[in-house]
């Protein structure tokens, strides 16, 4: 049953790969204009030879469908091409901006659920209560948040008014780097035992962290709460309480452990809408990721690293909806199809 | 009085929509949220004659004044003006036109279309349907934002466009919604008994389900409207919005930006127009699920 | 071996940074590349030249002095002769010799050079051919024309080590006061002091140059004493950082002017009186002065007051609205018009002000923003076959001209090779005797005679409006106190050889 399941699943991403390639192959295409010269508009002392030059390169000067099919094949063969504005592999541009925005999402993620799974039990077992109304309007406002307005409001704060935390970039300037191993900055700077580094790498993660975090963290809250709902009207809790078992214990031990499957659901699901949401913390927090480079890409039309770039993010959302389904259906016996 | 009564007792439209407020009232946030939105609204239709001053013209005068109550300000300006000395309650007012139109424009047009593939897909189902959930599906695996972005990039700045760049994905989950409600709906005994008298395929779609899954349908489409609004700020906190000078609100937070340091009010307070507007709707989307879907509590 | 000296070196440099003293610089922008023969950006420039020199170059005077070169003189009008300053090394301790200088030049002129690219720089090259080593310490250049422009222009090349062969630079190593230690793109770039330097070494160890794009991002690290120099402060933030005991602001008549170009082939803009109402309709002196606090010249023409043959004599439009009106309703507008006015983010607050005063006159501005320069030239470009009804109409915009020689302005402005595809003409200007006049500027070699051939250019363009003339803004630099000796150039070049730390 679950094999069939899984196959079944795994036939069903196949055109939406395919759509997903066709859409980002398409962007470019769609726009006004001829996209070479647009791009080199800035740059000035260009030769209309170049341009043709740079054109071939692409592959501009041939038939749609082969181009789409030169587009497919790059991207099974791993070649993203080169960006038009810094002259540099795609790929080496992603490699070196990724893991700015891998540990920012990943903070985000910490933060939101540090904060919301404890909000969204205590807000179940203490149904209707003051607690549970506040949290709720707290969820309600987190969700309605414009996170991009947060970042600013927090810097403000934090930053321009109070001066504690650092209002951008990864790291102090008076701190020295650790060596990069993984690129994220927390991990390198474990490993190197550079615990100034660390110290400061936290400082600069936590504000933009908050505020990439705190839509998420409210869905979480709410999701949390009501599978916890849902929970302990089930019997065996019903049963684990008839065995006299300490309230806590089975809220944490037995409750909460089947409670968070759907909330991991949720959480793995809109890891694609924190990375979307990095597009404008990063730009605000002057974080060097990847959500900067593709509003900077957008902007002056470097394609090759645009479409590569909405790729990966599309990508990533469907491998991680996939995995959420498997482990959804490996953890809970319900789902069945 | 007496009129009121019979027109109670004897309109069945008046009667569910009594009963619709008394199940609505029960939420006291609901009703919190019914109230900033009227308020919102009412702004936004009579925005030209609530304050003197023109949304869109410099006054040399009266540049970066901060709100009243901070020394050098003055009641003149309640919230301050402007890099340009504009009035900033005037700009938000106004710019809450541009916020309510686009998202109402773009959750109508995405509810239409959502619902009427979503009838379909779940009606219909087979190879129809494959293909319509393959499109969401798709759709769904970009984020919102950035492909938002790289279209208006495209299609160029401006109103038109940005209400199409909203406008591309948000039908897909109306359409979700209606589908697993009609997937619902089609075994239903109203539904064997309609076609069983035989109703075409049309009539049940529209005349038996459509009605039945309305309440999600304006659920889905109240709370949407809210994502729509933060969108289309956020587009405009790109500069990828209406053009100047018209004063959306994440265009106002964008420049406001620049003077972070100085003059923080030019960016914050279109922020919370932006989050009363968001939560207001949200709430009152809480509040029809309440009473349009009694299942959800 | 070299390899082996060069890392010994920068152990022991590097070793020595606990106690080194350390410039950081918040630049506004990021370097394009490491080579520099491959942009035209001059934030790259600046890093850049830190540890390339050039074979001269300008002082924050705007004078041009020798550096690499001892002199560059003219044996005949196409051929250039320079002599190389003996005694010189390169960062990986091989001696500069001709062979380098003529490897440098070669590099920017010939086609494909650079692992199979054309520098971006040629331009600047004007018809340099080629240029040949005659002995250890000479070097001959050959030109196609006559340019005698060749001394003014060879300050903005870098010069290479010829090992750099036929590859793409990027590891950049040159003969300047400072060595190249790292870049990390969107972040820093930096270089430490260079002990062996040949002339005076710097006094400071090491420079880092902070890539923080955010303006205000910029102003709060200066204000916390994280960098010690900040480029373009806003104006804005101005009264603040003057209250602040630690930091000076300090500015700089900068090379860059704006101005709003009208398509002159396309009514209305077709009609010299709209082209004046329009100059009369804004009010210039509000603008400099309200929204950029004072600090920008009001320019009668687009040359700034430094450059060569500025021209004093043209007459500056004054600010009168009711004039305005007459002009519009002589030209058949009495009730105005409506146009669209297209600009890039940056001058988007510039933008609305136009609106605004134009309206006061009835002409009804729609603007447009695009998220490029070259996005709006492309608009522009694709534009030029079309009938002129489909045309775009003006372009609110700037121009930097580093060199401060209307060469480099006047021609790419007004020439009329340059509408359309070319480097930037969007009124569509075009005139055959101003086209004389700048070819013969290109020809002449002598300064009295090209400062009348500049001037003459001037007042034919000036008395055709084709664009409302406006200002040159100032550059404004944050400075932290412990950092002395050091002052802004016009041209946006960071000198830092002079400067010391305090404490």
């Amino acid at each position: 049953m679950s094999k069939k399941f899984l196959f079944h699943r795994m036939l069903q991403t196949i055109p939406v790969v395919l759509g997903i390639t066709l859409v980002v192959f398409s962007l470019m295409h769609l726009t006004p204009g001829d996209p070479v010269e647009t791009m080199l508009g800035s740059v000035g002392h260009i030769s209309q030879e170049d341009i043709e030059l740079i054109r071939q390169e692409l592959g501009l000067d041939q038939p749609l469908w082969k181009q789409y099919l030169g587009f497919l094949g790059g991207i099974v063969r791993g070649d993203w091409g080169v960006s038009l504005r810094y002259g540099v592999p795609v790929k080496d541009l992603i490699r070196e901006r990724l893991p700015a925005t891998l540990e920012l999402t990943l903070a985000a993620m910490a933060v939101s659920l540090l904060i919301a799974i404890p909000a969204g039990v205590v807000a179940a077992i203490r149904r209707y209560s003051i607690v549970d109304q506040v949290s709720t309007l707290v969820s309600l406002i987190g969700v309605s948040l414009p996170d991009f307005w947060l970042g600013l409001v927090l810097i403000l704060i934090f930053s321009v008014g109070l001066g504690w935390l650092p209002g951008g970039l990864r790291l102090g300037f008076e701190v020295t780097a650790p060596p990069t191993v993984t690129g994220l900055l927390l991990v390198d700077s474990l490993l190197a035992r550079n615990w100034e580094a660390l110290w400061a790498a936290m400082k600069h993660l936590l504000l933009p962290s908050l505020a990439l975090g705190a839509p998420l963290a409210a869905l979480t809250m709410r999701i949390t709460r009501s599978s916890m709902l849902d929970v302990v009207k089930q019997d065996y809790i019903t049963f684990a309480r008839a065995k006299g078992l300490k309230e806590a214990v089975v809220i944490i031990k037995h409750a909460l452990r089947n409670a968070l499957i759907p909330t991991i659901t949720v959480i793995a699901l809109n890891m694609g809408t924190l990375l979307g949401g990095n597009m404008i913390i990063e730009r605000i927090f002057s974080w060097p990721g990847l959500g900067q480079l593709v509003v900077d890409s957008i902007r002056t039309y470097d394609y090759p690293v645009v479409q590569a770039s909405v790729m990966l993010y599309a990508l990533t959302y469907v491998a991680m909806n996939l995995a959420a389904d498997l482990v959804y259906t490996r953890l809970d016996p319900r789902v069945k199809l | 009085m007496e009129l009121e009564q019979v027109l109670y007792q004897e309109s069945p439209m008046w009667s569910a929509l009594r009963d619709f407020w008394r199940l609505y009232r029960k939420n006291r946030l609901a009703v919190w949220g019914l109230a900033v939105i009227a308020i919102m609204v009412i702004a936004a239709i009579f925005a030209p004659y609530l304050t003197p001053y023109h949304p869109e013209k410099p006054d040399f005068t009266a540049l970066r004044k901060p709100p009243f109550w901070m020394p050098g300000g003055s009641l003149a300006h309640p919230l301050g003006t402007d890099h340009l000395g504009r009035d900033m309650l005037t700009r938000i007012i106004h710019g809450g036109r541009i916020s309510l139109t686009v998202g109402l424009v773009v959750i109508f047009f995405a509810t239409s279309v959502g619902t009427i593939l979503g009838l379909i897909s779940g009606y219909y189902g087979g190879r129809i349907d494959a293909v319509i959930q393959r499109i969401v599906d798709t759709l769904l695996s970009f984020p919102y934002l950035i492909l938002a972005t790289a279209l208006v990039a495209v299609l160029g700045p401006g109103l038109q466009n940005m209400l199409v760049a909203l406008a591309y994905k948000e039908w897909i989950y109306p359409c979700r919604v209606v589908r697993s409600e009609v997937l619902a709906a089609k075994n239903k005994e109203y539904v064997e008994a309609a076609k069983a008298a035989g109703a075409g395929d049309l009539h049940i779609m529209f005349r038996e389900i459509l009605p039945n899954v309305f309440g999600s349908v304006i659920v889905v489409a109240t709370l949407r409207v809210a994502w729509v609004i933060l969108m289309e700020a956020s587009l405009s906190f790109l500069g990828l919005g209406v053009e100047p000078p018209a004063p959306a609100w994440g265009t106002i937070i964008s420049e406001g930006r620049r003077f972070i340091n100085t003059q923080w009010w030019i960016s914050t307070f279109p922020g919370i127009a932006v989050l009363l507007t968001a939560l207001g709707i949200n709430l009152i989307g809480e509040g029809l699920r309440d009473a349009l879907d009694p299942r959800m509590r | 071996m070299k390899k082996g000296i060069t890392a010994v070196v920068l152990v022991l440099l590097l070793s020595g940074l606990v106690c080194a003293k350390t410039l950081v610089i918040g630049f506004d922008d990021d370097l394009v590349t490491l080579d520099p023969a491959d942009f035209s950006h001059r934030q790259t420039e600046a890093m850049l030249r830190q540890v390339y020199e050039g074979l001269s170059t300008y002082t924050p005077d705007r004078e041009i002095v020798p550096e690499l070169a001892l002199s560059i003189t003219a044996i005949e009008p196409t051929l250039y002769e320079i002599k190389v300053r003996p005694g010189v090394k390169f960062h990986d301790g091989s001696p500069l010799t001709a062979e380098d200088v003529a490897f440098s030049i070669n590099r920017l002129v010939k086609e494909g050079a650079m692992a199979g690219r054309t520098s971006q720089r040629r331009g600047l090259m004007g018809p340099t051919k080629g240029a040949v080593a005659v002995d250890e310490y000479t070097v001959h250049v050959e030109l196609a024309n006559p340019w005698p422009l060749f001394p003014r222009f060879i300050p903005w090349q870098m010069i290479v080590p010829k090992s750099v062969g036929d590859s793409y630079i990027d590891k950049p190593v040159g003969t300047g006061p400072f060595v190249f230690e790292e870049w990390v793109r969107d972040s820093h770039f930096s270089v430490v002091r260079n002990p062996e330097y040949w002339g005076d070494p710097p006094k400071v160890d090491r420079v880092v140059f902070r890539v923080i794009g955010d303006e205000s991002a910029r102003v709060s690290a200066l204000r916390s004493g994280e960098v010690d120099i900040a480029t373009f402060i806003p104006v804005h933030e101005i009264s603040s950082l003057e209250n602040h005991p630690e930091i000076d602001v300090v500015s700089v008549l900068g090379t860059r002017s704006y101005f709003l170009e009208m398509n002159v082939n396309k009514p209305p803009f077709n009609d010299i009186r709209v082209r004046q109402a329009m100059n009369h309709a804004v009010d210039m002196d509000t603008i400099i002065n309200v929204i950029y606090e004072g600090r920008a010249t009001r320019i009668p023409f687009i040359l700034s007051p430094q450059a060569f043959a500025y021209h004093d004599g043209l007459p500056m439009f004054d600010y009168d609205p009711e004039k305005a009106r007459r002009l519009l309703a002589e030209a058949g507008y009495p009730n105005g018009f409506s146009f669209e006015l297209d600009t890039v983010d940056a001058h988007r607050a510039r933008a609305e002000i136009y609106q605004a005063m134009l309206a006061e006159v009835g002409i009804d501005v729609k603007i447009r923003t695009w998220p490029t320069w070259g996005a709006v030239r492309e608009a522009w470009m694709q534009m030029k076959d079309k009938p002129v009804a489909e045309q775009r109409d003006a372009f609110l915009n700037d121009w930097g001209n580093a060199s401060l020689d209307p060469f480099d302005i006047l021609i790419p402005k007004f020439h009329s090779d340059h509408r359309g595809l070319g480097r930037g003409n969007f009124s569509g200007f075009a005139d055959p005797e101003v086209d004389r006049l700048l070819e013969a500027s290109l020809e002449s070699d002598n300064n009295e005679e090209r400062l009348m051939l500049f001037r003459q250019a001037q007042e034919i363009i000036h008395a055709q409006v084709p664009m409302v003339f406006e200002f040159v803004a100032h550059e404004i630099y944050g400075v932290r106190s412990r950092v002395k000796n050091w002052r802004p150039s016009p041209d946006s070049r960071i000198h830092l050889k002079e400067v010391e730390l305090a404490h």
